[in-house]
Formats: C-alpha cells, structure tokens, sequence
C-alpha cells in the first residue's frame, strides 16, 4: 500500500524528456509568431489592394451614377468586412492568456458565442450588399450586351453568390462551428469543475 | 530582441521542465505534451513584453501554461486524440513497463482524474506552494486545499488499485 508521499518521489525521479531543447522551442515560437502575423497581413494587403483598386475605378473611369453607386456599396461592404477581420483580431489578440483560467475560460466563452453570431448575420448582409453592389455595377459595364449576354453574366453571378452562401459557406463555417461547439462544451464542463 | 531572447532562454531553462510535466499529466501524450509546451512558450513569447513582475515569472508562465491546457484543441485529429488519454496511457505503461514502470502507472492514473485534478496535482507533485497553485488556478485557498486533499486521496487509490492488478 502506497502514500502519496511515494507518488511524488515517483513523480520527481522521473527522467527528463529529450526533446526539450530551447533552440527547437525558439525557432519553433519564432516561426508561429511570423505566420500569425504573415496571415494577418496577406488578409490586410487583399483587401486593400480591392479597395485602392476600386477607388482608382471611381477617380479614373468615367461611368454614370449607376456604376459608382454600385462600386460605393461593394467598397463600403468591403470595409466593414475589413473593420470585422481587424475587430476579430483585436478580440482574440486581448484574450490574456495569463488571467486566472476561470476569468480565461469567461472571456473565451463570450468571444464564441458574440463570433458565432457574428459569422452567421454578417455573411448574408455581406453577400447581399455585395451582390446590390455588382448589380448596379454591371447593369451599366454589360449595357450593351445582347439579353442572352446579360442573362448569362447575371445568371453565373447569381450561381457563384449562392454557391459561395449555401455551399462554400456552409462548409467552411461548419467545421469552425464544430469545433467552437465542442470548445463550448468542453468549457462549460470544465468551469464546473473549478467551482 | 537580443535581450527578449536571451531572457526567454533562461525563463524556458528554468521551466520547461515542469511545464511539460503540466502538460504531460493533462494529455497523457508525449506529442502532445510538446505541442501545448510549444503553445505555451509561444504565449510567453508573445506577452514577455507585458510581464511587469506583478507576479513571480514562473506562477506567470504556470498560469499561461494552464490556460492552454485547457483550451487544448486545435483540430479534429487532436480532438479525437485527446479523448483517448487514457487509452495513450496505457500504451504509455507497455512502453515504459522496464524503464519505468512506476512514471507510466502514475501517469496512466492523473488521466484518470478530471481534466481541473490533472492540472492541480501535477502542480502539486511539483510541490508548487498552495498559494501559488491558487492564484494559478483561480480557486480560493481554502477551497484549494479542500479539493487537494481529495485528490491526493483519489490517485492514490488509483495507483495503489492498478498496482494490484
């Protein structure tokens, strides 16, 4: 019959692991530091490139009130998605992960829920200003095309808007739902071990 | 950045050691163990600036450290890994049955505790002071000791009953 006593001369002779090498962590942390940062900024350098080239659009083509009213509303809708990417870092980069863990599992668990909504409504209001946007915009590029003409720019945009929402959508999302659900769970059953 | 990585040099020299058996008494998995010991250092890293010796540098890092752990998870793979702790133990126990029989049956026995008991009596065999295993944790003291006490109990019923068998 073993005390506790024994446990922890067990515990403390045990030998030490060799792949403990600094060098290895260090070059490790420093390479995760850098394509944290390198993702960021590809998904920053996207949008702005969009956005400049859609202002360079305004200031040098000559178009009716209907084209830049149309380009207005995709670049404003683009902001916001930019606003939201940055807003979304900003949430995940102010998670502390040096608070104690039942304030940390809090903060977690309300960045979530405040995500996973976030994801959902925003989407469609993204899609559909996007998709008033290119409307406005192509009723005058493609106003001198033959109906058929029209009806198949129209028809393939309209496809690739509802195949990006009800499909990409769907299963780029539902693997991030996922695995948010079980975190959930998995905090949830853990705050009540801590209490 | 040269003093950044020198400090990180001598704070990862003088933890490590603990912070992977932290992690390794909450996974059960050696692999894994270095992934969340890697998270863990790359947190540190990130937030070395931030450090204002409010607090001793390794109840920081502990705290960062239990933090991962317990938001360990990062794909379905390693999801449906961590459900098989106890299953990594035992293989654990057939690999180190000559080496060391007794580390691998300790272990096998925390991954039988609740993933908040795991993390506590690592720090507890660490011998961690109580204070400082609270403020890690987050528990008051008092209940600390309480839920401590029935952890010491509960592994070594543990070990003592694999033991047996």
């Amino acid at each position: 019959m073993k005390d506790f006593d024994h446990l922890m001369s067990v515990w403390q002779e045990q030998p030490v692991h060799d792949k403990l090498s600094v060098d290895n962590v260090l070059k490790q942390v420093k390479k995760d530091v850098n394509s944290l940062a390198n993702k960021l900024w590809w998904n920053i350098i996207a949008i702005v490139v969009v956005l400049s080239m859609s202002l360079l659009l305004m200031i040098f083509a000559v178009f009716t009130w209907v084209a830049y009213v149309g380009i207005l509303i995709m670049m404003v809708s683009m902001l916001f998605y930019f606003t939201m990417i940055i807003r979304h870092y900003r949430i995940l980069s102010k998670h502390d992960a040096t608070l104690s863990p039942t304030d940390y599992l809090v903060s977690l668990h309300e960045y979530q829920k405040a995500r996973s909504k976030t994801v959902g409504w925003f989407y469609y209001l993204y899609v559909l200003m996007i998709g008033i946007g290119l409307l406005f915009y192509m009723y005058e590029i493609f106003d001198a095309f033959p109906l058929y003409g029209k009806i198949l720019v129209y028809g393939i945009t309209a496809v690739w808007l509802l195949f990006c929402t009800f499909y990409l959508k769907r299963r780029i999302f539902m693997n991030e739902q996922e695995k948010l659900n079980v975190m959930i769970d998995r905090l949830e059953r853990l705050k009540s071990q801590f209490e | 950045m040269a003093n950044k990585e020198v400090a990180f040099r001598n704070i990862f020299e003088a933890n490590s050691k603990k912070i992977f058996h932290l992690c390794l008494g909450y996974t059960g998995d050696n692999d894994a163990a270095n992934d969340l010991l890697q998270e863990t250092f790359l947190k540190v890293w990130q937030n070395l600036d931030k450090f204002r010796n409010q607090a001793m540098i390794s109840t920081w890092i502990y705290r960062i450290a239990v933090n991962t752990c317990l938001t360990y998870l990062r794909s379905e793979k390693r999801q449906a890994k961590d459900e098989l702790t106890e299953t990594i133990a035992e293989t654990r126990a057939e690999e180190f049955s000559e080496k060391n029989e007794q580390v691998a049956l300790l272990y096998k026995c925390i991954s039988k505790l609740e993933e908040s008991e795991r993390i506590i009596i690592t720090m507890v065999l660490d011998e961690l002071p109580y204070p400082e295993i609270a403020e890690i944790s987050g528990i008051s003291e008092g209940n600390l000791r309480v839920k401590i006490h029935r952890i010491k109990q509960k592994l070594t019923e543990l070990y003592n009953h694999h033991e047996r068998l």
